[in-house]
């Protein structure tokens, strides 16, 4: 079974204006899908119909065969959401309470809130930092923070929306680390960016989004060469036809 | 600013550390009305119980010091105000100015019932930690009917988060303002809208992004309570704390 | 499950207790002299939050400050404040706002009720506070009045001017349920988000 299918999803914004049309998609469990296009496209209007913050006009979205609108709250535990504005996301007053935030609205048990606080703040790196405060953190840490709150729910896909914004380059590496981490624990990634340049090497599918219509969907390397026609600007690399490389050396 | 937000409280192992953060609220919040109505006997008492107690916890009281400094102000206008304007004999007189004895006497039995009780919650908030509080406020709260006491517990964390943001984004909107030189007008109405406008506006966007967040980590209004555990020396600790506000309130006779 | 636009009320009241903390910091210069904005938010939370969420925004600042947080003015928290001579100033911001809400939900949207509103309010806040002061320091009331009253009323009265194009403009960012707004924000368009 596919882990996210939507079909035929349409949404319109309260004053009228046609925010997403006819959007036909499936992702695999695993797969690292880059969303691209310019601002004002639909990419984040479409994220949040994986996770049920917003409920289409028409069509549905099933996470592992789950439709999002029968069962919201389980959506939401399932597709774990970064936000682009990384202060808006953290709640918690020190480190510590901010990963536990998500487990203590599930319900879990203290001891599994304590393991899962434990082991999602070693996965990331923050494990010295416990008692920080949120405003003491680099943007960088602030991000692994994010995610670590996100992991903490055990999410099977996590989504990130536009995740590069305001990180200078150590920050990027940082970011792509988690992500490959992530990727290869098996958790379905999708990542909006208009930024290709930093995450295309990385990833198994381009989907390219324009007007609130998909309008390419396949390998990046048989998508990149089309991809300036839809408003996304090409990876300086492949300009000069040469090869993208990887950010992060290995 | 926002560091003195961050470093109310100073992490350690004291008996006041470890005090139940429930027991640890009732009690602050019984005895700072005692030691407002209490009579100066009662005061010597509490005072001594305080230093005895606390001399051992470990407090770093230098920084809180410095952080009250606008607070000394306050106490020592109100204690000049009450030294000089309360009819009675005059014991000093400078200038125009004339201290009465009546008036220094409840100037300064005031002032030392503003010191304990600043003290007492300064106390309170270097030894538990903002989440300690809030659970305590939830449970203190959940017998309230018509307060749901999980949303105010998450809402004063909110607070918390939001006050450094806040303060953030007024500096960058007023620096985005004096560059283009907002300071020559000298409006203060034109100042105050071309101020909070683009700032409330900015910062509700955010907001708006905060709640989403919210609610893609499943916020809801039950969920896991926080884990206290009441011990039998917390049960003597309140136990004492009673009886020393009996004493203060003049509840009990003491000679 | 909680919906979002109850959870967005939440978020914004949180935010209003957050911007009268900020309040004791934030000054706007009236000549040579600093006039704080603490009061200013208490206002503007009546008038964007209504009386209900206005007083939970107040409430929780006022329990955060009771609790040790140094949300007061000066940057001082704790029950020392309330029993101190600014106390009252601050107990009355609970009433204010509700007055401010209450009176503003009565009757028609104008900016003349919105004025009616904040004095009202502003009235309260200073019949409680002055008394307060006038017990705490022993003064005489002519000279409670010269400190505690006289010196602010420029200030408020600009604040009160300014709060009137201020939540003209805010009040629509913010679905208050059962408010004919119209629910601004991430559902109804382009202007919040730009991907």
């Amino acid at each position: 079974m596919n882990m996210i299918e939507v079909v035929d999803l349409c949404y319109r914004f309260a004053d009228g204006t046609q925010a997403l049309t006819e959007i036909n998609m499936t992702v695999e469990r695993g797969e690292f899908v880059v969303m691209a296009g310019p601002n004002g496209s639909g990419k984040t209007t479409f994220f949040r119909h994986l996770n049920g913050l917003l409920s289409p006009a028409r069509g549905t979205v099933t996470i592992d065969g789950v439709d999002v609108q029968h069962d919201p709250v389980l959506a939401r535990q399932r597709v774990g959401m970064v936000f682009q504005d990384v202060d808006m996301q953290i709640v918690g007053e020190t480190v510590y309470d901010d990963v536990i935030f998500g487990p203590e609205n599930l319900g879990l048990g203290r001891n599994e809130i304590e393991r899962r606080a434990n082991d999602v703040l070693i996965m990331v790196g923050l494990s010295d930092q416990r008692d920080r405060h949120p405003h003491q953190l680099s943007q960088g840490e602030k991000r692994r923070l994010a995610i670590a709150g996100i992991l903490a729910m055990q999410p099977d896909v996590i989504v990130f929306d536009e995740p590069f914004t305001h990180l200078d380059d150590s920050g990027v590496c940082i970011v792509l680390e988690q992500m490959l981490k992530l990727h290869h624990g098996g958790i379905t990634l999708l990542v909006a960016t208009h930024d290709l340049e930093k995450v295309i090497c990385y990833a198994d599918r381009l989907v390219l989004i324009n007007a609130g219509r998909i309008v390419e969907d396949g390998l990046p390397k048989m998508i990149l060469p089309k991809v300036e026609k839809y408003g996304v600007r090409m990876p300086c690399a492949l300009r000069m036809g040469k090869e993208v490389w990887p950010w992060l050396a290995h | 600013m926002a560091g003195a937000l961050a470093f109310c409280f100073q992490p350690g192992e004291s008996a006041l550390h470890r005090f139940d953060p429930r027991l640890k609220t009732v009690s602050l919040l019984l005895l700072s009305p005692s030691i407002m109505a209490s009579l100066p006997a009662g005061l010597a008492v509490f005072s001594f119980a305080l230093v005895a107690f606390t001399g051992r916890a470990g407090l770093d009281w230098k920084a809180a010091v410095y952080n009250l400094r606008y607070f000394g102000f306050l106490l020592a206008a109100v204690f000049l105000s009450r030294a000089i304007f309360t009819p009675g004999k005059p014991v000093l007189v400078l200038g125009p100015v004339a201290f009465t004895d009546l008036g220094v006497f409840s100037g300064a039995l005031f002032c030392w019932r503003l010191i304990l009780v600043t003290t007492t919650g300064l106390i309170y908030a270097a030894t538990t930690h903002s989440r300690e509080i809030r659970a305590a406020v939830e449970w203190l709260l959940s017998p309230v009917p018509w307060i749901p006491e999980k949303r105010v517990g998450v809402m004063v964390g909110l607070v918390v988060r939001l006050i450094p943001m806040i303060l953030d984004q007024a500096g960058k909107t007023i620096s985005a303002q004096k560059a283009r030189c907002v300071e020559c007008r000298k409006n203060p109405y034109y100042r105050l809208t071309h101020f909070a406008l683009p700032m409330l506006r900015q910062i509700i966007k955010r907001a708006d992004q905060l709640a989403l967040a919210l609610a893609a980590r499943c916020y809801n209004e039950s969920g896991t309570p926080p884990a206290m555990i009441i011990r039998p020396v917390d049960w003597w600790g309140a136990g004492a704390v009673l009886v020393l506000c009996l004493i203060m309130i003049r509840a009990v006779f003491i000679p | 499950m909680q919906s979002i636009d109850s959870l967005r009320m939440i978020v914004m009241a949180s935010l209003f207790a957050a911007l009268i903390a900020a309040g004791a910091f934030l000054a706007i210069p009236i000549g040579p002299v600093p006039i704080y904005l603490a009061n200013f938010f208490v206002l503007l939370a009546g008038l964007v939050l209504g009386p209900r969420w206005g007083v939970a925004a107040v409430g929780v600042y006022l329990l955060s400050g009771i609790l040790g947080l140094p949300v007061f003015s000066g940057g001082t928290g704790g029950l020392g404040r309330i029993f101190g001579p600014t106390g009252g100033y601050l107990l009355a911001y609970l009433p204010a706002v509700f007055i401010v809400g209450w009176i503003s939900d009565q009757l028609r949207l104008s900016a003349i009720r919105d004025i009616i509103a904040m004095l009202a309010a502003t009235a309260m806040i200073y019949a409680i506070g002055v008394p307060w002061l006038k017990i705490v320091m022993g003064m005489t009331w002519g000279k409670s009045l010269a400190v505690g009253l006289l010196p602010f009323l420029m200030g408020d009265g600009i604040k009160i001017a300014a709060a009137v194009p201020v939540a003209r403009v805010v009040r629509p960012l913010i679905p208050r349920s059962g408010s004919t707004h119209p629910s601004a924000g991430f559902e109804a368009g382009k202007q919040s988000e730009s991907s």
